[in-house]
């Protein structure tokens, strides 16, 4: 399973492998979302290994 | 995906312009965009004086970072809201971003000033992203005048200003329509030109920036700005761009090619008050901001 920490601090679990994949099961928008494994960024394309951890930065704010 | 000019993997795509970028590559598209602003909308030059107005978040703090590293003559100016632990961190950030890059500082203090944000919203029946607004504008055009300053930027990108262009044109408001310029002049003694040199980056864009080059921002949302409108365009104008990338710079530069004369506003020779509160240039005999102030009594 692949671990996702949230932007709201939660963390949850996938299937998935694909970066793309992941943000449409968790109905994210990849223009408002970058995808970090550790101090690196992940394009939509990347496939991950399974037991991964990734972390979903949300670059949206309403100011 | 492969770094457009060199091969290596990417670290970020970018739809809208086909491309896929390295670290090193990516900084090299990143700064050229700022310059490229700069240099179009003839936003300023090096014998200005700027004057940048910092939140803590990514945008303010990655144009400061820019700008500076340009060699441009920056002075940060951040307004501590007193909005509980939100600013208490957002204060944190910039200190700590101020003082890692020997940047020079002002700091004006709501609290210390009788007059922060959550005080003014139990007494004005206003919006408070509205009386913030007024409060900000205030302190900003305050602080660049007192402190001789040329040039006032801010770091709105082109997300924020095509949900500003989105929600201005379905209320076709000519007023608000006539001031979409990232490059807008100064009116009187008082206020200074007011420019945007990341309009013509995403907020995608900005944030991977920050991330790659270790800029350390408040990631948290001002939580009086939860529910804003804007967010609402700004997922609308997301979604639009996820079908068709490339939407949000076409809606934007079409609109200053296309439509932008059409709702210039005629030059009125409108007489200048001095605000007979705070003395400072106003449209009015008190200006606005004093006029909120009253409500405290």
């Amino acid at each position: 399973m692949i671990i996702v920490n949230m932007p709201d601090g939660k963390q949850i679990e996938t299937k998935k492998r694909r970066i793309k994949d992941i943000l449409k099961e968790l109905h994210l928008n990849e223009n408002a979302v970058l995808v970090a494994r550790g101090e690196d960024l992940l394009t939509p394309d990347i496939s991950l290994e399974k037991e991964d951890e990734i972390t979903i930065i949300s670059v949206v704010s309403g100011g | 995906m492969k770094c457009r000019k060199c091969g290596e993997r990417a670290l970020v795509t970018l739809r809208r312009h086909n491309a896929s970028f390295c670290k090193e590559h990516f900084n090299e598209f990143f700064r050229r965009q700022v310059e490229k602003g700069i240099k179009d909308y003839k936003m300023f030059d090096w014998s200005d004086k700027i004057m940048v107005c910092i939140s803590g978040g990514k945008d303010s703090l990655v144009l400061w970072y820019l700008l500076n590293d340009m060699g441009f003559d920056t002075t940060g100016m951040y307004i501590n809201l007193g909005i509980g632990e939100y600013s208490q961190k957002s204060l944190e950030k910039v200190n700590n971003f101020a003082e890692k890059h020997n940047l020079k500082s002002i700091i004006v203090n709501l609290d210390e000033l009788g007059h922060p944000i959550p005080l003014l919203e139990s007494k004005v029946k206003r919006q408070v992203c509205a009386i913030c607004g007024t409060a900000k504008r205030y302190y900003f055009n305050k602080t660049a005048y007192e402190g001789k300053f040329d040039v006032v930027a801010t770091g709105h990108n082109l997300d924020d200003e095509t949900a500003r262009l989105l929600g201005n044109v379905l209320k076709w408001d000519p007023a608000y329509l006539s001031k979409m310029d990232p490059n807008l002049p100064e009116d009187g003694e008082f206020i200074k030109r007011k420019v945007k040199p990341l309009v013509r980056l995403t907020e995608l864009e900005v944030g991977a920036f920050a991330f790659m080059n270790g800029i350390d921002y408040i990631k948290d949302e001002c939580p009086k700005a939860v529910g804003a409108t804007s967010m609402l365009y700004k997922n609308a104008l997301n979604n639009l761009e996820s079908e068709m990338p490339g939407t949000k710079h076409y809606f934007y530069n079409e609109f200053f090619r296309s439509a932008a004369d059409k709702f210039k506003m005629e030059e009125v020779n409108t007489e200048m008050h001095t605000c007979a509160v705070c003395g400072l240039e106003s449209f009015n005999e008190v200006c606005s901001f004093c006029r909120m102030l009253e409500k405290l009594k």
